[in-house]
C-alpha cells in the first residue's frame, strides 16, 4: 500500500515537475538586488509587472544596508553580477568610473526624457556626461521653524529670510530672553555638532551654499583651505561664538536632540530633513510649523542630497528585459509608490503624494542639490574635519589655521 | 590545580551534561577572541589579507591622540575606582551603624542609581549636563553658586570630570553592597568586645573592621577597575569621545577606529586594552580561589 502511494507521488512529482518547466520555458528570468525596507512595494510591482510582462520572470533577492555596499561592489568586480540593482545614488559615480555599470544614455533616448529628472538627481546618476542610473528616490535638507515664535517676534510667519544675511538678521531677533532673568531661553536656530555624521553634512551644506567643495574634481586634492571653505567655518562658528543665535550646547546635539530642542520649543529654526515633520506633529502638534528653502549668501542655498536609483551592472546578462523593469519603475506613479521620501522625477513630484504645503520647500531645495561626500576614504576624512571642526566652535583655534591643518590631513590620507 | 581523570561514574556523567554548554560558551568567547588577536596582525584589504607583523600596534602608539587617549584612560579609571570605592564604603559604614533607622530602605534608595539601565542614566545625565538648558547650570545659579553657566560637556578641562562623575554615581552602590556584606558576616560580638578592651571609632575600625574587610575590599576594587576600563555606553552616548577628544577612552578609541573603518587599528587597540584588563582579572581570579 504504502509503496502504491509512494509510486503515485512520484509520478505526480514528476508531473508537476516537467510541467512547470514548460510553463516557464520561453520565459526570460531576470534578478533584481533588493534593500529589504523596498521589499514589501517592490513584490507588488514586480506582480503587476510580471502580469504586463509575461515573457519575464523577475526574482527579488533582498538586500541590508549594512552589507549592500559590500556585496555589490563584490558582485560588480567579479564580473558575477544580477541583472538589476537598486543601489544608493552617491556610490554611482565611483562604479562607472571602473567601468563596471550599463551606460545608460541610449536607452534613456529611447524611453525617457531626461529633462523629467530632478537636476541634482541626475548629477549624482552621472559619469563624464553619460547617465548611469535611474533614481527612484532622492531626497534632502530643508528648513523648519516656528511660525508662533516668528508672530510673537514681529516677523511675518509666511515669509522666511531668503538670504543667509538676513537668516541671521532673523536668528538674532528670535534669540530671546523670554522671563527676563538675563539669560537667554530662547534661540535663533541650533546645530547638531554634538555627532560627527550630522556635524559634517551641516557644514558641507554650508561649504556648498558659499560656492566651495571637498577635493578638487580630479579627486587627488583637498579644497578645504580655500577661502569659501574658511568662510563657511567663520560662519558656522560666528553664530555660536560671536553673534551667539545658535546655544553653545550646540556642541553637545545630534539631529534627534536637536529635534527635540524645536519640540520644547527653545529654538525657532533648524536645518532639518522632510523626516522631522510627523515627528514634531505628533509630539507637538501645538506648534505652528512652518518649512522652508534653506538660506544662501545669495538666495537659496545648497543642500546635500542622496537617493536610491536603479543601476544595471555592465556585466548583466539579460539588459534589454532589465531595462523593461526599470521603464515600468520609472513611471511616476510607480516611482511615488517605491519611493519613502521624494522620487527622482519631477512629474511624479506633482502627484498628490507630494502635494502638502509642508513638504513644497524641501522638494523645491531638491533643485540646489549637491552629492553627500562618497570618497572612499571619506569616514577617515570626515573624523579629521570633525575633530577642527570641534576645535574651532570650542574657540581653540583659529579658522584659517585649523582649515589649513585639516586641509593638509586629508591630503595625507588622500596620498595613502 | 590538577586535573584528576579517574572521575567515578558521577563525575564523567556530570561533565558529559556540561560539556555542549562548556563547548558553546567556548566557541562564542575563545573564537572571537582568537578573530580579534588574529585582525591586529594583518591588514585586511579588499579581497587581500596580508601579514604586516607589529605594523597595526606602531601605528596606533604614533596617532597623536594615542598619548591624550592613556591619560584619559588613567584619569578615568583610578578617579572613578578610588571614588566609588570610598563613597560606597562610607555608605556601607554609615548603614551598618546602630542609630540609622530602616537600612534596608536606605540600602535599596541609594541602590537605584545602578539598578537603572545604563542608556537611561547617560541619556538624563546628558540633558542635566546641558550647557543652556540643563537643570544642573539652572540649580547651580539660582543657589548663587555660579554666575555663568558652566560647559560641563564643552569644557574640554571639564569633561572628563564630569563623565567621572556619572560613573561614580552608577557604580558606588555595587561598592556599598559588597562591603555590606561583608560588615554584616562580622559577628556584633568581636566589636562588643573590642569596646570592652577600650577600643572606640578609628582604632575599632582599624583592627576589627580593616583586616576583616581586606579580602572583599580588594575584589570589590578589581570589579570596579575592570567595569571603569570596559565602559563604554556612558561616556559615547553623553560625549562620544569630544569634544575634540578630550573624553576619549581607549574603549571608545576601538570603535571610533571601527566606524571609519580601520578594522586592523581597532583590533590592535582591542588587543592592547584586553591586555590590561587581563592583567586585573588574572589578580581577580588569584584573589577569589585564594578566599575558597
Amino acid at each position: 500500500m504504502i509503496k502504491k502511494w509512494l509510486t503515485w507521488t512520484i509520478v505526480l512529482c514528476l508531473v508537476f515537475g516537467l510541467g512547470l518547466k514548460g510553463w516557464t520555458a520561453g520565459k526570460t528570468t531576470i534578478s533584481w538586488w533588493v534593500p529589504n525596507w523596498d521589499e514589501p512595494v517592490v513584490r507588488e510591482l514586480v506582480a503587476e509587472f510580471e502580469e504586463k510582462n509575461p515573457d519575464i520572470a523577475v526574482k527579488i533577492v533582498i538586500t541590508t544596508w549594512d552589507t549592500m555596499a559590500n556585496k555589490i561592489l563584490l558582485a560588480l568586480m567579479s564580473g558575477n553580477t544580477p541583472d538589476l540593482i537598486t543601489e544608493l545614488e552617491s556610490r554611482i559615480k565611483l562604479y562607472a568610473a571602473r567601468g563596471l555599470l550599463t551606460n545608460l544614455d541610449p536607452y534613456y533616448a529611447k524611453d525617457l526624457n531626461q529633462d523629467d529628472f530632478i537636476s541634482s538627481a541626475l548629477e549624482l546618476n552621472s559619469y563624464n556626461g553619460s547617465i548611469y542610473g535611474m533614481p527612484f528616490r532622492h531626497d534632502g535638507s530643508g528648513m523648519l521653524y516656528n511660525k508662533d515664535m516668528f508672530r510673537k517676534a514681529g516677523l511675518d510667519p509666511d515669509e522666511f529670510p531668503k538670504t543667509w544675511q538676513e537668516y541671521l538678521e532673523v536668528a538674532n531677533k528670535l534669540t530671546i530672553d523670554t522671563d527676563q532673568d538675563g539669560r537667554i531661553d530662547q534661540y535663533g536656530l541650533a546645530w547638531p555638532l554634538g555627532n560627527q555624521a550630522n556635524a559634517a553634512t551641516r557644514y558641507i551644506q554650508l561649504l556648498y551654499s558659499f560656492g566651495g567643495d571637498i577635493l578638487s574634481e580630479d579627486g587627488s586634492r583637498c579644497l578645504l583651505d580655500s577661502e569659501q571653505a574658511i568662510k563657511a567655518m567663520q560662519q558656522l562658528r560666528d553664530t555660536i561664538v560671536k553673534s551667539k543665535v545658535a546655544p553653545r550646547s550646540s556642541m553637545e546635539l545630534d539631529n534627534t536632540t536637536l529635534r527635540g530642542l524645536f519640540i520644547n520649543q527653545k529654538i525657532a529654526m533648524y536645518v532639518g530633513g522632510q523626516f522631522d515633520i510627523a515627528p514634531i506633529q505628533k509630539e507637538a502638534p501645538d506648534i505652528d510649523l512652518g518649512t522652508a528653502v534653506i538660506p544662501g549668501p545669495g538666495g537659496m542655498g545648497t543642500t546635500t542630497v542622496n537617493g536610491f536609483s536603479l543601476i544595471l551592472p555592465q556585466e548583466a546578462k539579460h539588459p534589454e528585459e532589465a531595462w523593461r523593469l526599470i521603464k515600468f519603475v520609472a513611471e511616476p506613479e510607480n516611482m511615488a509608490r517605491l519611493t519613502d521620501t521624494f522620487p527622482g522625477r519631477k512629474s511624479a513630484l506633482e502627484l498628490a503624494k507630494f502635494n502638502q504645503e509642508l513638504l513644497k520647500p524641501f522638494a523645491r531645495q531638491l533643485e540646489k542639490g549637491k552629492s553627500e561626500p562618497s570618497f572612499n576614504d571619506w569616514p577617515e576624512m570626515e573624523k579629521v574635519l570633525y575633530y577642527y571642526l570641534q576645535k574651532v566652535i570650542l574657540d581653540e583655534m583659529d579658522v584659517e589655521q585649523a582649515m589649513k591643518s585639516v586641509t593638509v590631513e586629508i591630503n595625507k590620507i588622500l596620498k595613502n | 590545580m590538577q586535573f584528576n581523570l579517574n572521575l567515578n561514574k558521577g563525575e564523567s556523567r556530570g561533565y558529559a551534561f556540561v560539556a555542549p554548554g562548556v563547548m558553546v560558551i567556548a566557541l562564542l568567547i575563545i573564537y572571537p577572541i582568537l578573530a580579534v588577536i588574529y585582525l591586529s596582525f594583518v591588514r585586511s584589504g579588499f579581497n587581500v589579507t596580508e601579514f604586516v607583523g607589529l605594523n597595526n600596534f606602531i601605528n596606533v602608539f604614533q596617532s597623536h591622540q594615542f598619548a591624550q587617549i592613556i591619560k584619559n584612560t588613567f584619569i578615568w579609571t583610578s578617579g572613578t575606582v578610588v571614588l566609588a570605592f570610598l563613597l560606597g564604603t562610607g555608605a556601607a559604614l554609615l548603614l551598618n551603624q546602630d542609630f540609622v533607622k530602616l537600612p534596608g530602605l536606605w540600602r535599596a534608595v541609594l541602590m537605584l542609581s545602578w539598578i537603572i539601565p545604563g542608556v537611561v542614566k547617560a541619556t538624563v545625565w546628558k540633558w542635566l549636563y546641558s550647557y543652556d538648558f540643563g537643570m544642573l547650570n539652572h540649580l547651580l545659579e539660582r543657589i548663587g553658586m555660579i554666575s555663568q553657566p558652566v560647559g560641563w560637556l564643552s569644557n574640554t578641562n571639564l569633561v572628563m570630570g564630569t563623565v567621572i562623575l556619572v560613573q561614580i554615581w552608577a557604580t558606588f552602590p555595587f561598592a556599598m553592597l559588597m562591603i555590606s556584606a561583608g560588615l554584616q558576616s562580622i559577628p556584633k560580638e568581636l566589636s562588643e568586645v573590642a569596646e570592652l578592651d577600650g577600643a572606640a571609632g578609628l582604632t575599632k575600625f582599624y583592627y576589627i573592621f580593616m583586616p576583616l574587610l581586606k579580602d572583599v575590599a580588594f575584589i570589590t576594587i578589581l570589579i570596579l577597575i575592570i567595569w571603569s576600563l570596559n565602559e563604554f555606553a556612558l561616556i559615547w552616548i553623553i560625549t562620544q569621545g569630544g569634544p575634540a577628544g578630550s573624553s576619549q577612552i581607549l574603549s571608545l578609541s576601538i570603535y571610533d577606529k571601527f566606524r571609519s573603518f580601520n578594522i586592523n587599528g581597532a583590533a590592535a587597540t582591542a588587543v592592547l586594552q584586553l591586555s590590561i584588563s587581563l592583567v586585573f582579572a588574572v589578580c581577580y581570579v588569584y584573589q577569589a580561589k585564594k578566599e575558597v
